[in-house]
Order: C-alpha cells, then structure tokens, then sequence
C-alpha cells in the first residue's frame, strides 16, 4: 500500500515537478493549488501519510494551513513540511510555532526529497 | 643661464619652475655678496638702502623671468589637457555661480569682491609703477660717471632712495591688503556657497511656470522622461510576464518528458525482469528436455545390443520352422500311408459285398481325413515357408553397420545436446549481468530524472522573482507618477521627500530578495540558514 502525500502549491511548475518525482518514487500524491482546496480536501476525509505545503500561496497560505490542520482530529502527529522559497529565520520561526515538522528552502534535489522524506516517514 | 635652463630636459612644468627659481635665488645670492662688498667700499653709510633697492630690482627681474616661463607654451599631455579643462569647468562654474548671484541679488551677499579687487590692483600697478621709477632714477644716480660726481649727487640721491623704500614700502602694503582681501574672499565663499544652494533649493518654491519658461521646459521633460519610463517598464514587465509563462510551459513539459523516459525506463526494466524470469523458467524445462535427450541417447546406445539379442530371437524361431517342417512330413507321411491304408480297405470291403458296405463307409471317411490331413499339412508346410522367407529376408539387412551409424549420430546428438545446454547456460548468465547493468542504470537514471524534475523548481523561484520586481518596479513607477504629477500641479513646489520614498522601496526590495536564498550562485551560503531543516 503506498503512502500517500498532500502536496500544496500555487504553482503548476512546483506540483508537477514534486508530484512526478514521488510518485515515481511510489508515493500516491494528492495535489491543492491553496491552503483553502488543500483544508477541504483534509475536511471531506482525505488522510494523508504527510503534507508537504508551500508557505506564500493565495487565498490561504501554508503557515494558516498547517494552523488548521493540526487542529483537525488525527493530524497531530501527521508530519508537515514546508518547501518554500523563503529561508529566514523568523519565519522558519513562525512555521515551527505553526507545527511544521521541517523546513525545506526550495529548489529541493529530487534525491534529497526523498531522503528527507524517508527521515519523516519511516518505512516509506 | 636661460640658454642652461633650456638645455635642461625637464618634463614638468613645475620642475623647469623650481629649477629657473633655484636659479634666479643663487644669482641673487652671489650678486649680493659682491654688491655688499662694492657698495660698502663706495657709499659706507648709504650701503644698505642701495642694497637694498638693488636686492628688489633683481627681485623683480627674477619675478619677471618667473613669469615668462610660467607663460611660455608648452605641449600639455593628455592629463594635463584633462586637468585644464577641469581647471576652466571649475572657471565656468565659478563663473555661473557669480550669475547665479548676481540673478537672485542675495542679499547676505554684500562683498563686493570685484570691485575691492580692481581698487587693490589699481593700487598695485601704481605702486609698482612708483617702485620701477624710483629705482630707474636710483640706478641713474648710482651711474654717475666721476667720483665728484658721486660726491654731489649723494645729497641728492638719499631723498631718492627714501621716496624709494616709501614706494615699495606701499608696493608691500598694497600686495597685503589684496592678500588679506582674497582671504577674506576665500573665507567668505563657503557661506555664499551655502546661500547659494539654499537660493537654489528655493527656486523652484519662489519660480513659477509663468515666470521661469526653464523651469517649465524642465517639468515637462521630467514630466516625459518618467512617463517614457513608466512606458519602458511595462514593457519590460510584459515581456518578463513571457518569459514567467514560457519557462513555466517549458518546465511542465519538461516535467511530463522526464515522467514519460522515467515510466518507460520502467516498462523496460519490468521487460528486462520479466525476460529474465522466464529464462529461468526456461532454464528448468530445457534442463528437463536435455536430460530427456540424455536418456533417449543412452536408450539409442542400447538399441544394437537389444537388435542382437532379437537377431538371435528370431534365428531360434527360424530352427523352430525347421523343426515344424519336419513334423509336417511326417504328417504328410502319415496322411499318404493312411490314404492307401483306406484304398485297401475299399476294396476289402467291395469284396465282401453287403456286408461290408459299413466299412466301405469308413475307409471312405478315412480317405477324406487323410487327404485333409495332407492339405493341411502342405498349408503349414507353406505357412513355415512363407515366415522362414520373411526371417530370412528380415535377417539380409546390413545391421552391424546401420547400428554403429546410428551409434555415432547418437554420440553426436549428445555433445550437440551438451553444447546446446552450455550455450543457453552462457546466454543465461549474459542476460542476467545485462539485466544487473540495465538496473543500475536505470537506479541511476531515475536519480538523474528526479535531480531534474527537483532543478524545475528554479522555474518557480524565477517566478517569483520577477513577480517581487514587477511589485517593486510598480511602487516605484507609482512614485514617478506621484513626483510628476507633484511636480506639474506645485510648479516645481516638492512638498513630499521623494528620494527618501523611493529609497525606502530599494531598502524593502534587497531586504525581501535577502529572505529568499535560493540562488544557485549564492556567495554566502555558508552564513545562510540550512535548506532543510527538521524541527
């Protein structure tokens, strides 16, 4: 059973790049274009092994989602990452107040994306 | 000593100066020893002032001779031009600056330097003229032909040398107080400056439009210049709007073209593993067929053996006919004897008339059994014919030879077998070192698609980028706007600090850009936070 990932991006580029690289590394990926789409998908039942999610997006951004997804039940422990062109640390700050589980600063090598998932999930 | 001079190869004007002036001093210096020791033998008393008056007739000569080398033209090098012509900037500057006063009439501006100046220089050429007069009549009196002479003109010479000393004497104030006026001049130019620029800062609030057809001239360019600009940045904006759109098409096709090799890089290892799957399924049944081929070869091997031992099976059935043909003439014997053993008892019994009709009945019988018996014997007799010919011709072929050929094609069809096994063993073992390369490259291949797929993402770093310079080039476009706009309804009147706006949105711009490090060239990567971080 592959383990399925939220990814979460405004950006076609971005989610087509991560999205390939995953799934041909096995993982079932599920995609959102905002915070919004990404919450109603989680909200009509969508559990995913992980999220990973950009931070600056419009209409919701990653920071709020990742706020609104720890407070739905059973994504306490669900780890979260940001991958995002940011890379300052008030706002990894924010983002670890937030409850992401890890910081990642865009461009990401498609290997070392992996490896970090692999550290966040076990068994992946 | 100008012909020395001349010989002298300086290259610099200051240096030929130096050395005419070092020159001149020296001169000056010798004259004076010799002139001491003359005039103390002649005049005693009157020495000094005549000495005196000498020492500044040379000095004027020396100053004289100073001043014609510093005019003489000279070939000026390139800096030298450079310098010059900074030179007379700076002197059309001053120049401009003086207009510019004269223009606004400042009024904390009350020096009147060139007026104080041309009385000072009036006063100078006076006093010079004074000084050159009364030393002509002191170099006259001093050429007077006869002791005698001297002697009546040095009542005469000494108001001379007086009137003399007063001229120079006023020569010297007169070089002092333009001295102190031009210090006092140079003092006094900061603070007119300043007034100056304050003059000018004040332009545009006191001018109007109306009143200064420059100033208008001056809106309006500005006024054309950032509309241009704002122009140009549109421009600029739409094609970087292009070339975020293009690149993003090309990055999503680029991202389906590596998800395309890598499903099909895929399909063949699957291929690849599949074919080497069934190799070794088919490495068990063609090991089965070769041992079945072993085992038809060894039955083909037994063939001769068990064909001798049927030869000699069917040669026993050939003494066993014999020895039945020899039984069936005995049967025949036996059926002849018995046939004339029923003739005779025919005719015994046709001798005895009725009463051996019965028995004439049954050697009847007896006859026809024998005759059957002979038949059937001459049948088997030729039954026994027919199977000893069939032996006989089943026994003529040349089977010795067949079998040692089938023998050898045998053997042969072993070690055709055994290559045939070592061969596909061979091919086995290629195609699963194949299979081993094959997966490692295709391991690295899709290392090298997701390095790639991951190098997309600058696309969206690109986009980003030209999206906070569309946001900056727009603020700062809104602020050219604003200034024009200012610029045009004020008269020129500034009431907002633009220049501290505009670098308030340069300040913000290298700030945000500062936030994102995601250059690949980034020069400072290792004081920038770590790319990945888990928390």
């Amino acid at each position: 059973m592959p383990k399925t990932i939220l990814l979460v991006d405004d950006s076609v580029t971005m989610l087509m790049s991560v999205k390939n690289n995953l799934e041909i590394a096995g993982f079932k990926v599920e995609t959102a274009e905002d915070g919004v789409k990404a919450m109603a998908k989680l909200s009509s039942g969508l559990k995913p092994d992980l999220i990973i999610t950009d931070i600056n997006m419009p209409n919701m951004g990653g920071i709020e989602l990742i706020k609104k997804a720890r407070a739905l039940p059973g994504f306490r422990f669900i780890p979260i990452l940001t991958l995002t062109t940011e890379s300052n640390q008030g706002r990894r700050d924010e983002g670890k107040a937030a409850g992401a589980t890890g910081w990642l600063v865009k461009p990401v090598g498609g290997v070392d994306l992996l490896k970090i998932i692999k550290q966040v999930l076990p068994g992946a | 000593m100008r012909a020395k001079y001349q010989s002298i190869d300086f290259k610099s004007r200051a240096g030929r100066i130096l050395c005419f002036g070092v020159g001149a001093m020296l001169l000056l210096i010798i004259s004076a020893v010799f002139l001491n020791s003359y005039l103390e033998a002649q005049l005693g008393h009157f020495k000094d002032v005549v000495f005196l008056g000498l020492a500044t007739i040379i000095t004027f000569a020396s100053q004289w001779l100073l001043l014609l080398e510093i005019q003489k033209p000279k070939v000026f090098s390139f800096e030298e031009r450079v310098n010059a012509t900074n030179e007379k900037l700076r002197h059309v500057l001053n120049n401009i600056t003086l207009q510019v006063e004269s223009v606004f009439n400042i009024e904390n501006a009350n020096l009147s330097p060139k007026n104080s100046n041309d009385a000072l220089a009036i006063d100078l050429v006076k006093c010079t003229e004074n000084v050159e007069k009364r030393v002509q009549v002191l170099i006259d009196t001093l050429q007077l032909g006869s002791n005698d002479e001297l002697e009546t003109a040095r009542f005469d010479l000494l108001p001379e040398i007086e009137k003399t000393a007063n001229a120079i004497i006023e020569y010297l104030n007169a070089s002092t107080n333009i001295d102190t006026k031009l210090r006092e001049q140079m003092n006094g130019t900061q603070p007119l400056l300043l007034n100056l620029q304050n003059a000018l800062n004040d332009f545009s609030g006191k001018a109007t439009v109306a009143e200064s057809p420059l100033l208008a001239m001056c809106i309006n360019e500005t006024s054309a210049i950032v509309d241009r600009h704002v122009r140009l940045d549109k421009e600029v904006i739409q094609q970087l709007n292009v070339i975020s759109h293009d690149t993003g098409d090309a990055s999503l096709q680029l991202a389906t073209s590596m998800r395309s090799l890598s499903d099909e890089a895929g399909n063949l290892v699957r291929y690849i593993t599949e074919a080497v799957m069934k190799i070794g399924e088919m490495d068990g049944s063609i090991k089965d067929s070769v041992d079945f081929i072993v085992k038809i070869g060894y039955f083909i091997q037994e063939i001769p053996d068990k064909i001798q031992q049927d030869i000699a099976s069917v040669q026993g059935a050939g003494s066993v006919i014999d020895d039945l043909g020899y039984l069936v003439d005995s049967i025949k014997e036996i059926s002849f004897q018995t046939d004339i053993l029923a003739v005779n008892a025919s005719i015994q019994a046709a001798h005895a008339g009725d009463k051996g009709l019965g028995f004439k009945i049954v050697a009847d019988e007896v006859r026809k059994l024998a005759v059957n018996s002979n038949k059937a014997a001459e049948m088997i007799e030729e039954g026994l014919d027919a199977a000893r010919h069939t032996i006989r011709n089943g026994l003529k072929f040349k089977f010795l030879d067949e079998i040692m050929n089938r023998m050898n094609e045998a053997a042969q069809v072993m070690d055709a077998v055994q290559n045939l096994e070592n061969a596909h063993q061979d091919a086995s073992q290629y195609y699963k070192t194949l299979f081993n390369v094959i997966n490692s490259n295709n391991r690295k291949l899709a290392a090298d698609i997701a390095e790639i797929l991951g190098s997309i993402q600058y696309q969206d770093i690109v986009r980003q980028r030209i999206e906070r310079m569309q946001v900056v080039m727009q603020r700062r476009n809104d602020l050219f706007e604003s200034f024009v706009t200012e610029l045009e309804s004020n008269n020129g009147n500034l009431t907002n600090d633009f220049a501290s706006q505009i670098n308030v949105i340069l300040n913000n711009y290298i700030e945000d850009e500062l936030q994102h490090g995601n250059s690949l060239n980034s020069d400072n990567e290792e004081d920038a936070p770590p790319k990945f971080e888990l928390f």
